[in-house]
């Protein structure tokens, strides 16, 4: 590992001010589970690290009624399965969370880097997108908010500018009961690299009535919703009927491309296979039927 | 005096000797020992393309930063290793011959200063055509990637095809194939293929070397051959060999690939050029692919003829060994390739080829399970669609076909007695549980079970047999030494119950050393599950030796007979006068005999073992002297899930029946056979080198996956069977690479039953499958 | 760039200057020769490198040393309380839970982190927890084993 240094800021307006004196080789280290691998291997080489992890605005895990959930930048993916307003509000997070990376990645690895990473097929990513979540982004400009989906620009790519960080992910206040699951393959049980995943979450608005969100990991540029699919899910009754359709939009919204892991044919076809079994395993656990 | 009966410690499961330091951590891998601060560091600078001619090496650059202590590119460090033929490289010479090569090694201070050196360090390539697959190595249109290769240094049973990149070609016939033909109602023929794999051992190769004031070298590695290493080393250095010695302390697994040289050249060659200071080079994961070895890629063509009733009739098989740049274990593989090429059975008319071939990819190397798991992933699988072309069920088909002891083999010896049979019946009886693509809950599931069987030979390479000392004096009280290396199979717990055993002394009283070729009895290699049979006897015959060394001078002390005599839980006794001395008495005073005559000190025994049939075969056999000591049996069964749409493969039971002669430690022979049947998991499901234009794409844990937890079987059931052999100690026989033989034909094999797709390709990965039952438009709505 | 960091080690507190770019593996194993924990791949795919931070497991090669200032680190050598073993290691060597052993300190950190959070976890969750540690030897089941074995021992 060549040698960088080190900064250890405590509190956002630290990190900022650092940020406005920083190169192109200066990154942010968070978790450091897919950042300091890459020094190890040669691949970034940079003059600086700022670690946010003590920055108390990047470590917030706060949920009111009103605003809903705020999860901080800094926070490890671990810290998602022992919270109580998790399990009971975005449960979806807790299962993704459960079969994400190790655990001894878990507890370092953070949901803002793994945000920040925009890998096309991060599955916490994909998770959060179901929760219409919103970055918080603080630079020299101050502050700004945008999407969770605009803020994906494709691999490797956000829309963080050179100098700025992103603070938090906030995902509104569901009002309602809220069931999810994520069904996914990878090379072996395993594997840490989703080949293909599907993401589906509902919340109960009355009787056999829901809002449905769908995204897919692995099967775009970025993770991607497919409203498509969470209309047709929206718009009537559920039967076989619409699970079908709903599963096939996944496939219609499927761009996948072929590379060392998988072909584009083979995670193609599984978009619909996993949206279906997604959409049923949410069906059940929401009425306790559909499987 | 010999002991016949069996004692009490041999046959029970005693926890590994060294347990407690490893799991304390405090067991010393090459990578934790301490050279203070005069080591130095080594880094490769690799070659970025498969094939190319080096025009020119520039180190000024590198040269120039502080801390940079030497550049050695192969002007500087000329040499090739092996132990067939001298086909390596130890730094690529005027050419580089696969992607991943090292080309040169940086020696810094620190790892941070060889790690920027090597960045540094400009080679100037001229690319070449690259054979990149075996299809290419075949069609010669590119010239051989060794043309100098005839004058390369080789033994007899090298057989190259000159001008060309078969490096090794035999072949070897019995019986008239023309006459099987005609005799068969049934004939099948097809292809099986397997990719390159990686032994992928936790713990990197990693050496250190040192030469002295006199020098005199010292190398500490982590190698599975420590005298295969001092010899080979010394060769291609041109170094006499009493200046090397190697130095083996705890080895973090090899499974074949710390069985020969690969980077610990590099190191000795470095330690040659800066004198009096420690060179260290530990790769990283990645190094692992293209420094050390690969299992060889490996392709068969099959073909098999039978008659109705079920009995084969001809056989005609040619094995093709992706070598990579380097042929050199691969021709002692195309031997065991063709001796074994048959598998289990008894056929009259066969014919064998194996041919290893040169490609632009990673030096390959044995693996567990020495070409067997190869070969088997064909045969077996043959086997079973044979069974069904014929109508019989796979088990009874075997069995009419299997080999028994007094049939003449292929390889022109008299079969041994073994328990082939015993472990079919035992495995197909363990799987007999509901099958046949059943439908479990979740409609896109199905069941399947399947079987396959094995045999693997035990040979012993090119220098035969085994030495071990035992040596009783007040500071062990029992020293034991043997050559072999503890990678985790559990050598070392072995060869100490046996010893305590012989001697009569408590486990806890004998110490066992890390091997030292300074110190430690000569022990050629560790090849192919042999060491139990062949150190165990050493073992044996030393604590013998040492125990009637101790009872002659009690016996004379004593005034009485030897035979009077026993040592029983450390303590000499007498069965005449009913005397009784304790042994550590023995050892820290000494005894006086009725004539005044003081005995103490050392009482030593020596042990060898060079089995009766090393001669081999006769002067005029066309085999040629590679002994094939004796045949190891098994067969092992798989019940697995898979998912008709995603096609994922979930293995629910591996059952693995290996006739081990005798389990002398059933804790040992237990965990062996579970841990080489999830090795066999993690190849049948998972384990592929992938390349890109000759380039390794999946250099890393993340990409290259091994099975975990999550994958391997949550029931993995060994069962025991012991057919003595006759020159084994107390009747065993290794059992470390069978267990990993015939799982993946297995799992091919259960899944044609539960879904009806055969894959004759591995891995079985998920896509794999689910490609499968694409092409066979498999209806997921039938049962 | 040098960084003054106090941490407690296997219950010791220590103050030392590292450098930014150290790991906490290098730490342990070249400042202070607590060689237990392994190197094996360096990216956070084997696990061979495990320590509790915290009384977390976390993979040593990861974090930075920089990075553990006031944190509490346990690493195998600190298991084991005097003379005794502790029933983990005590389970891992009548189960046989290593073979090499090269993997087994990883394991051990692992299975540690678990028997804090979880005193009688069953099988699946044993699986799950070890998942991020790579052995090549022994086909896990012995070593769910003896994490088993340890979890009755301790009750």
């Amino acid at each position: 590992m060549q040698p960088f240094d080190y900064v250890r800021p405590r509190s956002l307006a630290e990190v900022a001010q650092l940020l406005e004196e920083a190169d192109a080789q200066t990154c942010i280290l968070a978790g450091g589970t897919h950042l300091l691998p890459e020094i190890e291997l040669g691949r970034i080489r940079p003059r600086l690290l700022i670690d946010i992890k003590a920055a108390p605005e990047l470590n917030e895990l706060r949920y009111t009624n009103s605003e809903g959930l705020t999860l901080g930048a800094a926070i490890p993916i671990s810290q998602l399965l022992t919270s109580p307003e998790v399990r009971r509000h975005y449960p979806l997070l807790q299962e993704v969370a459960r079969i994400w990376g190790s655990v001894q990645v878990r507890n370092r690895a953070t949901v803002g880097g793994n945000i920040c990473q925009a890998s096309p097929a991060a599955d916490m990513v994909t998770a959060l997108l179901c929760f219409d979540a919103e970055c918080r982004i603080f630079g020299p400009e101050g502050e700004r908010w945008t999407p969770l989906e605009r803020f994906l620009l494709g691999p490797g790519r956000t829309a963080l500018k050179p100098n700025e960080v992103l603070v938090s992910v906030r995902l509104p206040s569901l009002g309602g009961k809220s069931v999810g699951a994520y069904r996914f393959v990878r090379k072996g049980k395993g594997g840490h690299v989703t080949l293909a995943g599907v993401a589906v979450r509902a919340v109960a608005i009355s009787h056999g009535v829901a809002s449905w969100r769908m995204a897919l990991a692995g099967l775009a540029s970025s993770p991607k919703r497919v409203s498509e699919a969470e209309h047709i899910l929206e718009a009537g009754e559920l039967n076989e009927h619409a699970i079908h359709r709903a599963a096939q939009k996944a496939a219609d919204a499927a761009e996948p491309i072929d590379d060392a892991r998988a072909s584009a044919r083979y995670r193609a076809a599984l978009a619909p296979v996993l949206a279906e079994r997604s959409i049923r395993a949410v069906a059940r656990q929401m009425w306790g039927y559909g499987a | 005096m010999t002991i016949t009966r069996k004692p009490h410690i041999v046959g029970k499961p005693f926890p590994i000797v060294e347990g407690q330091m490893k799991l304390a951590g405090a067991s010393t891998y090459v990578d934790d020992l301490p050279f203070g601060p005069d080591l130095l560091y080594c880094r490769l600078v690799l070659s970025p393309t498969p094939h190319a001619r080096i025009i020119s090496v520039d180190a000024t650059q590198a040269k120039s930063l502080e801390g940079v202590h030497g550049v050695f590119s192969g002007a500087e460090i000329v040499g090739r290793t092996g132990l067939n033929i001298a086909d390596r490289p130890i730094l690529a010479g005027d050419r580089v011959l696969w992607a991943g090569q090292p080309v040169a090694v940086v020696v810094a201070e620190s790892p941070e200063i060889a790690e920027a050196a090597a960045a540094l360090v400009r080679v100037e390539y001229e690319a070449m055509d690259a054979v990149l697959d075996m299809d290419m190595s075949m069609a010669s249109q590119i010239g051989p990637i060794h043309p100098e290769m005839e004058r390369y240094k080789m033994r007899e049973h090298v057989h190259p095809t000159p001008r060309s990149n078969i490096g090794h070609h035999v072949e070897r016939h019995r019986g008239d194939m023309k006459q099987g033909w005609k005799e068969a109602d049934i004939v099948l023929e097809d292809v099986y293929e397997a990719p390159p794999v990686q032994h992928a051992s936790i713990e990197p190769h990693g050496a250190v070397a040192r030469m002295d004031e006199e020098g005199r070298i010292t190398l500490w590695a982590s190698t599975q051959a420590p005298f295969v290493q001092r010899q080979l080393i010394a060769d291609a250095l041109d170094l006499p060999i009493e200046r090397l010695r190697v130095v083996t302390h705890c080895v973090g697994g090899g499974f074949g690939g710390k069985a020969l040289v690969s980077i610990e050249a590099i190191v000795v060659a470095v330690a040659m050029q800066l004198p009096e200071r420690p060179i260290k080079l530990v790769l990283t994961r990645a190094e692992e692919f293209t420094c050390t070895f690969l299992r060889p890629g490996f392709k068969a063509r099959v073909r098999m003829g039978a008659t109705k009733a079920g009995k084969l009739t001809a056989l005609e098989a040619t094995y093709y060994w992706d070598c990579g740049a380097s042929i050199d274990a691969g021709v002692d593989m195309a031997w065991a390739s063709v001796y074994a090429g048959c598998g289990p059975y008894h056929i009259d008319n066969v014919s064998i080829t194996s041919l290893c071939l040169y490609t632009n990819r990673p030096p390959t190397g044995p693996m567990r399970g020495h070409g067997m798991s190869e070969i088997h992933w064909a045969i077996e699988q043959h086997m079973d669609r044979m069974a069904q072309l014929v109508g019989l069920d796979p088990v009874e088909f075997r069995f009419r076909n299997a080999l028994k002891g007094g049939d003449v083999i292929f390889g022109d010896q008299v079969m041994h007695t073994f328990g082939l049979e015993q472990c079919i019946r035992r495995v197909s009886r363990a799987l007999n549980g509901p099958q046949k693509g059943v439908r479990p809950d979740g409609r896109a599931k199905r069941r399947g079970a399947g079987i396959a069987a094995m045999w693997s030979p035990t040979l012993l390479g090119h220098i035969v047999g085994s030495m071990a000392w035992v040596r009783l004096d007040d500071s062990g009280p029992v020293h034991l030494m043997v050559g072999g290396v503890e990678v985790g199979q559990g050598l070392r717990t072995l060869a100490v119950q046996l010893a305590a055993s012989t001697l009569g002394v408590p486990l806890n009283w004998v110490r066992i050393g890390s091997v030292d070729t300074d110190e430690s009895p000569f022990q050629w290699q560790m090849l192919t599950t042999s060491l139990t049979w062949s150190v165990g006897n050493a073992v044996l015959e030393a604590a013998q030796q040492a125990k009637a060394r101790v009872l002659e001078a009690v016996a004379r002390a004593w005034d009485e007979p030897t035979g009077n005599l026993d040592i029983v839980d450390g303590v000499v006794i007498s069965y005449g006068s009913e005397r009784s001395l304790s042994l550590l008495d023995l050892l820290s005073d000494g005894v006086t005999t009725p004539e005044g005559e003081f005995i103490a000190g050392r009482f030593e025994g020596k042990g060898a073992f060079s089995p009766n049939t090393s001669a081999g075969y006769g002067d005029d056999s066309e085999w040629p002297l590679l002994p094939l000591m004796h045949f190891s049996a098994g067969a092992q069964g798989v019940e697995l899930e898979v998912d008709v749409e995603t096609g994922e493969i979930e293995i629910l039971r591996c059952v693995s029946a290996i006739d081990v002669g005798h389990a002398l430690n059933p804790i040992i022979v237990s965990s062996q056979i579970k841990g080489g049947a999830v090795q066999g998991v993690s190849i049948g499901l998972l384990e592929e080198v992938q390349f890109d234009d000759g380039r390794v794409q999946n250099a890393s844990f993340r990409d290259y996956r091994l099975a975990t937890t999550l994958d391997a079987p949550a029931k993995l059931q060994p069962i025991i069977v012991e057919i003595p052999q006759g020159d084994g100690p107390f009747g065993a026989r290794g059992v470390g690479e069978h267990a990993l033989i015939a799982i993946a034909p297995a799992i091919a094999n259960a899944l044609h039953q539960a879904v009806g797709v055969r894959i004759t390709r591995l891995p079985l990965t998920a896509e794999r499958v689910w490609e499968a039952l694409q092409e066979a438009d498999f209806d997921k709505e039938a049962t | 760039m040098k960084h003054e960091i106090q941490v407690i080690i296997n219950e010791q507190p220590y103050t030392l200057e590292v450098w930014s770019h150290e790991t906490l593996l290098r730490m342990l194993r070249e400042r202070l020769g607590l060689t237990g924990a392994k190197r094996a791949c360096l990216t956070g795919e084997c696990g061979a490198c495990s320590v509790l931070l915290n009384n977390r497991v976390v993979n040593a090669c990861l974090v930075l040393a920089a990075e553990v200032d006031g944190a509490e680190i346990m690493t195998v050598e600190g298991l084991s309380t005097g003379e005794d073993p502790h029933p983990l290691q005590k389970a891992f060597l009548d189960h046989h839970g290593t073979q090499c052993g090269f993997c087994a300190p990883g394991f051990l950190m692992a299975s540690a982190a678990l028997l804090k959070q979880v005193s009688r976890p069953d099988e699946a969750t044993i699986r799950a927890a070890l998942a991020g540690n790579l052995c090549r030897c022994t086909g896990y089941t012995d070593i769910i084993s003896s994490v088993q074995a340890a979890s009755r021992a301790r009750r």
